[in-house]
């Protein structure tokens, strides 16, 4: 694996008419990793049925941005619905829900090293260590979902693990895996040890979103059309659940996020963003903030600003920018569908 | 009922050969000259049309190439851009840079866009042995209704009371799996004429093309991208007396297509069937000093589209009349007066039920000659809307004469004219989204053109320069809505401008030398505002419309060879509505080289066929491959038989 990195690395600096030298620098640790190192990568969707999908890369030290991340290192398109983006061992994970694959790229200089086939609708993925990670798959509408097991080295899927209907985020919470299946009303538990599911936890209708707290409480943001909507906090220990109950039936909620210090959850519900601290006994009543078109939704833990997704359909959407406070700053032009934000 | 009809015919007139003394093996050749004589396509608006750019598509290229599409023609023969997402898959065309929405497309005086849709696949579309094409440039509400905002495309099937007998078979095979059996028949009289046709056309279309989108950018075989199609025809012409005539059509297309996914997306398995029946049923005879017509048609549209995750299914039927009366007023003023009525009722999955919608429209053309030189027209159509009212729309046209010389002769031509567009059913009725508050989209035309008309002993040839202005308001656009779901709005404006050219030139040195060439161009701006970086509005080109495309061929003829080929060029395309990413300009040449046999009591003609002859790898819409160079042999065999009267 090394030499062929290596191989491949060496080709990229050879077709560029780079000297062998600069791929020696960069093996060396002391300068810096790459051209995007420090700053927020913003996910966009881009249009169904055409791989317009993008990262979009900005610097908010210089206020940079580069619209076109993959497209402009790669020279190639990145992916239909691209979904999702983690980070783990230098590499950044591109989840393109509709191309059926996950690219690999060096998350510093974004340069393609591999892909993961073999999916089937991909959402997100979480990795366990460098060797092992773990991506939902929805598989299908109307059956139920899995999650495959990868192996990092190689890019390849090892096993598949059956759970609910449309699985969407997942997170690890010691060694656990918590799936929410938002075609059902659980979240499945998978014993990242034994690669098995071990139990199901009944939260209500349509979970969705996951984020785990500083003390480690994960918090649900679950429903869908036609049911009431709810914020949950689960103990994973014992498995109690704290229900905060969203008002009325025909809004779903939105999006879901959570700051670097990891004791203030934001959510978006009926056009509007609100925060709710992790130790809070009700939700809030005033919102943060309002905003039609909202899309994704993301907190900076280096700077605590909130990043606002929004736009239309068929033309690029926007990142607003906000303070904790609710208070507008700035916002930028990215891509269409801005739906996620991975800071570093 | 369709099949029977077709079987009869065919029986008909193959009997009517077999025992038929002195056949005459007309020439395939010579076919264009008689089509000038049977050429009434479009009658029923030419009159009316004075100010507008209507253009004849030359019917020979589809009669003696009937492997190609109407897209194809479309894409060889006109400055149109075909969006098309890959071979034999859907394709669509636009007029003066608006949307493919904005083409009306109308057989034998009937709107036959799909309702869901409010558009026509041209994929969908094939044309038979006797179909006339012709398109009408910029907006024309008044004479073609609804949806006719960049232009509409006329498809007219004729009749001909002249005596003639014809059976025509044909076969073609061609690279990727590509196989076409076409047969068609006709029978005139002076009372009855007859014509049955029909086709199929399948191909694997699995091609090999690089994907560019995939890690590494593999050489791949094309999946999931076979097709086959089959469709029916039958005409009826019959005249109950000589100031009287009824009409009945038939048409059946069944087409099955697998659709190729985008390099980049995954292959979902998608595929489509499409079942459209067409049926229509015209009298037409002379009134009260006048002429009335009367017409009917009754549409099924199926189209069943699955994938790995979706079934959908749609059904939509269709019932449309229209009563028509034209009487002349004074000897150079001609009138007509027309209703429209239209019942669309669509069993769609998404629409949690099945909906009716009502349209009714009402209109009167005005033709007035004052002097020999100036022709005038001046239309008008209100339409009705269950639910809401489109803006009344007139057009006001004129030609005038500006110069005859004996050889040539210069006329210049204006046209101010409204259009509008009813939202879909898709639009008003979608659940979740569909919003039935919104307005239909309308706009405005104004353009104004030269034609050039030049004849003599051996050179005929006609130019049309245009520039024109348009605009269209309330363009609907979807857009998310706050349920996590998309809805329509009536969104932005789109603006534009341009300049069409159109010549085509016959040379005709000696009586067995043809050169016939032309070439249309157009230059396309067609705006909206969007926001750029920095939040300012800024104009942008709208996606998929490229600021110049061009269109040229020549037919060459010796005796009975022939030899034909086209070029066609088309501008960098904006993919995004930000115009941030493009697709490059391309060049495509394709060309035929073919002879015909005078056997004893039929013709033969043997045609071999190079398609993107220069193996350019262009994408008409993004990241959908293009077959690379393909080639094409096909064989036909004619039976014709004439009477001199």
């Amino acid at each position: 694996m090394k030499t062929t990195r290596f191989n491949r690395y060496l080709l990229y600096t050879l077709a560029s008419g780079s000297l062998l030298f600069t791929s020696c620098s960069s093996d060396d640790d002391s300068g810096p990793k790459g051209a995007y190192e420090h700053g927020v990568f913003i996910t966009n969707e881009g249009s169904f049925g055409t791989p317009n999908g993008e990262v979009s890369y900005y610097d908010p030290n210089t206020k940079t941005l580069v619209p076109e991340l993959f497209k402009e290192v790669n020279d190639r398109p990145l992916g239909d619905v691209v979904q999702s983006m983690t980070i783990a061992n230098d590499k950044a994970y591109l989840v393109a829900n509709n191309s059926n694959k996950v690219e690999v790229v060096n998350a510093y200089t974004f340069e393609e090293l591999g892909v993961i086939e073999d999916l089937l609708l991909p959402r997100y993925m979480v990795a366990l260590n460098s060797q092992k990670g773990y991506i939902t798959e929805w598989v299908d509408y109307g059956v139920n979902g899995r999650v495959a097991v990868v192996d990092l080295n190689s890019n390849t899927v090892l096993k598949t693990i059956e759970v609910g209907q449309l699985p969407e985020q997942l997170v690890l919470v010691n060694n656990k895996l918590y799936v929410a299946n938002s075609s059902g009303n659980t979240l499945s538990v998978i014993n990242t040890a034994t690669d098995q599911v071990e139990s199901t936890i009944d939260v209500g209708d349509n979970p969705n979103q996951l984020v785990v707290d500083a003390s480690n409480n994960i918090w649900v943001l679950r429903g869908g059309y036609g049911t009431s909507g709810a914020l949950i906090k689960i103990n994973p220990a014992n498995q109690n659940q704290t229900v905060f109950a969203l008002p009325g039936s025909t809004q779903a909620p939105g999006l879901l996020a959570i700051n670097g210090a990891r004791n203030q959850v934001y959510y978006s519900f009926n056009k509007s963003v609100y925060r709710v601290s992790t130790t809070a006994t009700t939700l809030p009543t005033a919102p943060l903030f309002n905003r039609t078109e909202l899309y994704g939704l993301g907190v900076s833990p280096q700077e605590d600003l909130i990043y606002a997704g929004v736009g239309p359909y068929a033309s690029n959407g926007r990142v607003v920018r906000f303070k904790t406070s609710g208070e507008r700053i700035d916002s930028f032009q990215v891509r269409i569908l801005p739906n996620g934000f991975t800071f570093r | 009922m369709v099949h029977r009809l077709v079987c009869f015919v065919i029986a008909f007139v193959a009997a009517e050969l077999a025992g038929a003394p002195g056949i005459c093996a007309q020439s395939l050749l010579s076919d264009s000259v008689q089509l000038t004589e049977v050429t009434i396509a479009a009658r029923r608006y030419e009159h009316f049309s004075a100010g507008t750019r209507t253009l004849q598509v030359d019917s020979l290229l589809l009669q003696r190439q009937p492997g190609l599409t109407l897209a194809d023609v479309l894409q060889q023969r006109t400055p149109l851009y075909l969006r098309s997402y890959g071979n034999g898959m859907t394709a669509t065309v636009a007029f003066r840079g608006t949307a493919s929405s904005h083409t009306a497309v109308l057989w034998n005086g009937f709107n036959i866009a799909l309702p869901t849709l409010g558009m026509s696949d041209f994929a969908l579309l094939p044309p038979q042995f006797s179909t006339q094409v012709s398109l009408q440039h910029g907006p024309s509400g008044a004479l073609h209704g609804s949806g006719a905002v960049g232009g509409a495309v006329i498809l007219e099937n004729p009749a001909s009371f002249t005596y003639r007998q014809q059976v025509r078979v044909q076969q073609e095979v061609g690279s990727f799996g590509h196989h076409r059996t076409a047969a068609s028949g006709s029978y005139s009289n002076r009372r009855i004429s007859l014509s049955s046709s029909f086709s199929r056309t399948s191909s694997e279309n699995d091609f090999r093309f690089q994907n560019t989108a995939a890690f590494g950018k593999p050489w791949e075989r094309q999946q999931n991208a076979a097709f086959r199609q089959t469709s029916f025809a039958q005409d009826i012409h019959y005249k109950l007396s000589p100031d009287q005539q009824v009409s009945v059509r038939a048409w059946y297309v069944n087409t099955h297509r697998q659709i190729q996914p985008a390099m980049g997306s995954a292959n979902s398995n998608a595929r489509q069937e499409d079942e459209n029946l067409r049926l229509m049923a015209e009298w037409a005879g002379r009134v009260a000093g006048g002429r009335t017509s009367v017409r009917a048609a009754y549409f099924t549209d199926r189209l069943d589209y699955q994938d790995n995750s979706i079934l959908s299914l749609s059904k939509v039927n269709t019932l449309q009349s229209q009563v028509e009366h034209e009487r002349n007023l004074l000897p150079h003023l001609l009138l007509q007066v027309g209703t429209e009525g239209q019942l669309f009722r669509a069993d769609v999955g998404g629409y949690g039920g099945e909906v009716e919608e009502y349209r009714f429209s009402g209109y009167a053309w005005l033709r007035y000659d004052p002097t020999t030189k100036l022709q005038l027209s001046l239309n008008l159509r209100q339409a009705l809307v269950n639910g809401y009212n489109p803006p009344i729309t007139p057009t006001l046209g004129a030609n005038y004469l500006l110069l005859e010389e004996s050889k040539s002769s210069l006329t210049a031509k204006a046209n101010i004219s409204r259009s509008y567009r009813v939202p879909t059913l898709n639009d008003r009725f979608w659940s979740p989204g569909g919003n039935p508050n919104l307005q239909p989209e309308n706009g405005w035309g104004y353009e104004a053109s030269l034609l050039h008309q030049y004849k003599n002993k051996k050179v005929t040839g006609t130019t049309e320069a245009t520039v024109y202005a348009l605009q269209v308001h309330d363009w609907i656009q979807w857009q998310p809505a706050s349920g996590g779901y998309s809805e329509p709005v009536n969104l932005s404006k789109v603006k534009g401008h341009g300049a069409e050219i159109d010549s085509k030139w016959q040379w005709q040195p000696a009586t067995q030398w043809t050169l016939l060439g032309g070439l249309a161009y157009a230059y396309t701006i067609s705006e909206q505002k969007l926001p750029n970086a920095w939040g300012e509005l800024q104009e942008r080109q709208l996606f998929y419309v490229p600021k110049h495309k061009l269109a040229s061929w020549v037919d060459f003829r010796f005796r009975d060879w022939f030899l034909t080929a086209d070029a066609t060029f088309t501008d960098l395309r904006f993919t995004d509505n930000d115009n941030n990413n493009w697709l490059p300009a391309y060049t495509l040449v394709n060309t035929g080289l073919g002879k015909t046999f005078d056997l004893r009591r039929v013709q033969v003609q043997v045609m071999a066929q190079v398609q993107n002859a220069t193996n350019t790898v262009y994408q008409t819409m993004a990241y959908r491959a293009m077959p690379p160079r393909n080639f094409r042999l096909s064989l036909a065999v004619l039976w014709n038989r004439f009477k001199s009267q």
